[in-house]
Order: C-alpha cells, then sequence, then structure tokens
C-alpha cells in the first residue's frame, strides 16, 4: 500500500542537514518503482541545485524538493497537507503548476487539504469542506459553483430600493434562519452600501431588483464556513467514481481528485 | 537502507570508532600492569598465618582499576547516543514523515537501522571482548572473575544490547531526543544496580564455616553472617552459569523493549 502512496506532510519534513542530491538518492533507494529522471527533471524545471543543502533553500525549493520525493516513488494516489500554507505567491503558483502537471499527465489522483482558497478554483476538480470535523459540502466544483447564484442588491436592507420578499427574507435570516435554509439562501452579508446572498439556484425567490451573478470558490466557500448550519452533499459524479476505479485497478488514467478542505 | 543508516549515522559511527581507537592503548597499557602484578603475586612466598597477604595488592590493583566500570559504562553511551536519537529525533523534527512515507514500512526500516548500528556495535564490543579477556586472565586464577563480572564475556554485549532497545523505546516514547537521552541513562543505570543486587541469589548460595571456602578470595561472597558464624558464598565455577543469567535477563529485556517500540511506533505514533 505505501509504494503507492505519495505523501507530502504540511511542515514539509526533509533532512537538513542533507543535499537535495542525497534526498534523491534515498527516494531511489527506498522506493522500488522510483522514477529518478522525472525527479531530476522536475528540480530542473525550478534550477534547484543538487548540491545544495536543504536548509539553504528557500521554502518554495523546499516543497519542490518535497514534492518531487513524493512524485517520484510514482503513486497512485498522491496526499498533501496544507501544501500551500507559509509559500509566497509565485511559490504557490510553480508548486500548483507542478501537481497539475503531475495529475495530468501521469494520472495521479491528488487529494489535498487546504485553507488557501482563491487559488483552488483552476485547480480542483471535487471540493469538501470540512467543518469541526463534518462534511458540510462535497461535490464536483462545477457542479458545486453551477448550483449557487450572488445575488447583490445595490442598496442597503431595509432602504427604498431593498423591497419586497427577498428584503424581508433579507432579514429574516437573522431572525429565523430555518426559514430562509428552507428556502435555498446560504448566506446574507449586508455592509452599508449593498446586500449580498449566495442562494442555491433553485431557490424559490424572485430576482427582480437583484444583480445575478455567478459566484467563485471562494464565495462558495466562505458562505458555507459562515453558515455551519447549512450543508450541501452532492451525490459522486461518474468521472469520480471512474477516477476511483482507475487509481484501484493502479493504471494510468487521467482522473484528477482535489480536496479542499476548510477546517 | 544501508546507504541511509550511514548517511544519517556516520558521525556517531566515527565517534564510535574514535572511542574505541583510544580505549585499547588504556586497556593494553593497564593490562600490562595487571599482568606484571601478577607475576609478583605469584613469585611471592606467603607466610603460612596469611596465604592472602600476596595477593592483597594485587586485589587492591584489580578492585581499584577504573577499566571494569570504563568497560561497564560503554552500553550506557551505546543506548543514550545511538538508542535513544534513532526514533526521537526523527519525531522531534518530523522527518519521520518522510522516513516512514517511503516504499520501507517503518518497521523494516527500524529493524535495518537496528540490525546496522548494533551489529557495527557489536563489532566494537567483541575487540573489546578480545582485549577484556587477555585483560583477565591473569585475574581468574588468583582472585577470581567476579572482580571484573561486568566486563568482561557476556555481558557487557547483553548490557549493549539492552541500552540500545532501551534507547530507541524511550525515543520513540518520549519523542525528544535530549529527553529520550537521559531517561535511558536513568533507567538503564537503575536497571543495572537492581539486577546487580539480585546477582549474588542467581542460585542458592552455597555455606560454609569460617573463614570460609577455600580459597575465600576466588568466591562472590553473598552473606557473612556474624551470629550463627557461617559464610554464604558462590563458588568460582558458577562464574559462568551467572554471566548466562545475566545476559539471559538483559537480552530478554531488550527483546521486550524492542517489541514495545515497534507496537508503539505503528499504535500510537500516526
Amino acid at each position: 500500500m505505501l509504494a503507492h502512496v505519495g505523501f507530502v506532510a504540511q511542515q514539509r519534513p526533509l533532512y537538513k542537514h542533507f543535499t537535495v542530491e542525497q534526498h534523491l538518492q534515498l527516494g531511489a533507494r527506498l522506493n522500488a518503482q522510483w522514477d529518478d529522471t522525472r525527479a531530476r527533471e522536475r528540480l530542473r524545471r525550478y534550477a534547484i541545485p543538487f548540491d545544495r543543502k536543504i536548509r539553504t533553500l528557500s521554502g518554495g525549493q523546499q516543497a519542490q524538493v518535497s514534492l518531487a520525493l513524493a512524485l517520484g516513488k510514482r503513486p497512485e494516489l498522491l496526499l498533501l497537507d496544507e501544501p500551500l500554507a507559509e509559500l509566497d505567491p509565485l511559490a504557490r503558483q510553480e508548486f500548483l503548476r507542478t501537481l497539475l502537471v503531475a495529475a495530468t499527465e501521469e494520472g495521479i489522483t491528488v487529494l489535498f487539504s487546504s485553507h488557501v482558497v482563491a487559488e483552488l478554483e483552476r485547480f480542483c476538480d471535487y471540493l469538501i469542506i470540512l467543518l469541526d470535523g463534518r462534511v458540510r459540502v462535497a461535490g464536483d466544483v462545477d457542479e458545486l459553483l453551477a448550483a449557487h447564484q450572488r445575488l447583490t442588491s445595490a442598496t442597503a436592507p431595509g432602504t427604498a430600493g431593498d423591497t419586497g420578499a427577498i428584503g424581508d427574507l433579507g432579514s429574516q435570516t437573522t431572525g429565523d434562519e430555518t426559514l430562509a435554509r428552507e428556502a435555498g439562501v446560504v448566506a446574507v452579508t449586508r455592509d452599508r452600501h449593498q446586500t449580498t446572498m449566495v442562494v442555491r439556484r433553485e431557490a424559490a425567490l424572485p430576482r427582480i431588483g437583484w444583480e445575478v451573478g455567478a459566484i467563485t470558490l471562494e464565495e462558495l466557500v466562505l458562505a458555507y464556513m459562515a453558515n455551519p448550519s447549512q450543508s450541501l452533499i452532492l451525490p459522486p459524479t461518474t468521472s469520480m467514481v471512474a477516477g476511483q476505479e482507475r487509481a484501484n485497478a493502479g493504471s494510468v488514467g487521467n482522473a484528477e481528485k482535489r480536496e479542499e478542505r476548510v477546517p | 537502507m544501508i546507504w541511509l543508516t550511514w548517511q544519517q549515522h556516520r558521525f556517531m559511527v566515527f565517534v564510535g570508532g574514535l572511542a574505541l581507537v583510544l580505549l585499547v592503548p588504556f586497556l593494553i597499557m593497564t593490562g600490562l600492569d595487571v599482568s606484571q602484578e601478577a607475576r609478583a603475586a605469584i613469585a611471592c612466598v606467603p607466610p603460612p598465618d596469611d596465604t592472602y597477604l600476596c595477593l592483597r595488592t594485587f586485589d587492591t590493583l584489580v578492585r581499584e582499576s577504573p577499566v571494569p566500570l570504563v568497560l561497564s559504562s560503554l552500553p550506557l553511551l551505546v543506548g543514550a547516543f545511538i538508542g535513544a536519537p534513532l526514533v526521537s529525533r526523527e519525531l522531534e523534527q518530523g522527518t519521520y514523515l518522510l522516513a516512514w512515507t517511503q516504499g520501507v514500512p517503518r518497521r523494516r526500516w527500524l529493524i535495518a537501522k537496528l540490525a546496522m548500528l548494533g551489529g557495527l556495535a557489536f563489532l566494537g564490543f567483541a575487540a573489546l571482548a578480545g582485549l577484556m579477556a587477555w585483560w583477565s586472565a591473569p585475574v581468574d586464577p588468583l582472585v577470581g572473575s567476579w572482580l571484573t563480572f561486568d566486563a568482561y564475556g557476556l555481558a557487557p554485549f547483553a548490557y549493549a544490547f539492552f541500552a540500545l532497545a532501551l534507547g530507541v523505546a524511550a525515543g520513540a516514547i518520549v519523542r525528544q531526543t535530549v529527553g529520550a537521552m537521559a531517561a535511558t541513562a536513568g533507567i538503564f543505570v537503575a536497571v543495572r544496580l537492581a539486577v546487580a543486587q539480585l546477582r549474588p541469589y542467581f542460585l542458592p548460595p552455597l555455606i560454609a564455616q569460617p573463614p570460609g571456602p577455600s580459597p575465600t578470595w576466588r568466591s562472590l561472597l553473598v552473606q557473612k553472617d556474624p551470629k550463627h558464624l557461617l559464610v554464604l558464598y558462590q563458588p568460582a565455577d558458577r562464574f559462568w552459569t551467572f554471566q548466562g543469567i545475566e545476559a539471559g535477563i538483559f537480552v530478554a529485556l531488550a527483546l521486550a523493549l524492542l517489541v514495545l517500540t515497534l507496537w508503539w511506533m505503528r499504535k500510537r505514533i500516526a
């Protein structure tokens, strides 16, 4: 089992007094299916010198070494615990790019947890939100986004522009959450200038007077995090199931699965 | 694993080798003194009323020699400096998450490391045991081997194996290198002292009338009972039986600790 799973822990542990070369050798000697060429290629792409000790490398470079080690064993499943934490934006981009290439070219299923929400939309196929140890949201990212809408009213609630059922509902959410939830409202935020609601697409609400827009993954995650009573678990899609089957069969497929976790 | 063990522990291997190189001349010098005094003791003609007189100088020399103490404290160093950091350093620095997620399961990782480092320690102790056999050769026929019991024969090997296993277990449980080293040292000394207290009673002692068994100085005196005027003792020919019992106790403890460590690493360290 160990041979088929790659793992990058949160602190990206490496032997600080070992060189990059020693880590590559460690990978080669401790893993039966080690892919030395690919591992070295990955590190060369980011100009990481093999003769340098780990403690002299930047955080981003160390992350690349960790990832190269985990990918070098040719896993079918790659697990990453908070891989993006403590990385600067550029290192984050490069790290995600390496991941994406591995997932698409080698068919590795990638599962990772992250607090960094904004950058995940382009990379993840599947999202799970955990809150207090319970699954609140799970589903294909595209389906999740398609299932929600953002409604914006240009004026603050209670003023002339904020009228009718939506306005009532907007104010009800504070007083009566159950009613709002049943109507399909996930979250409501207000400031001096506008009221914004994240609602289910099928929500039986009149949209008159509201600007309707698509939501981003970040908005979706924040909406569900802010309202722990809300939950949405979509049934697994066919591509999901196929991806799992492929991973179990041990063949190379083009399936990728990402998890996004917000504790 | 051999490669990795060497890369991670070569410094300690060098230190161990250096210690060995320094100990050899020390043992040779003191050993020469011992054989010289032994010759003097043999050449000496004792007065009929005190046959022990000729052996007194020799007996004192062996009794006060730092060699048995130095040799019997080497296992402690093996436990504290090789055993204790083996797992605790990986836990402390988080690198166990790297080491144990490669293709080699953690059980094999530990056994491979212990086999290699334990094997090297064994070679070092074998070299010292050879030298110690030469060192003690004149001691045995004159004042008996009980004086150098824990520095001679099987005992040091068993102590070293026990100390190594103790260090690894302490490291896995304490998860912190310095703490594991301290725990190893403390427990090792305590267990050694406790077993040494029990040692005279490994077998029921023999009983003799005063002044005691003949020759008294070659046996292990268990107890002198002033009231009943009896002497309890272990005769010299039980030396190797006692070595076997002592070694057996420590090897059994070491094996139990290894099983505990493997279990702990599997169940208690996520």
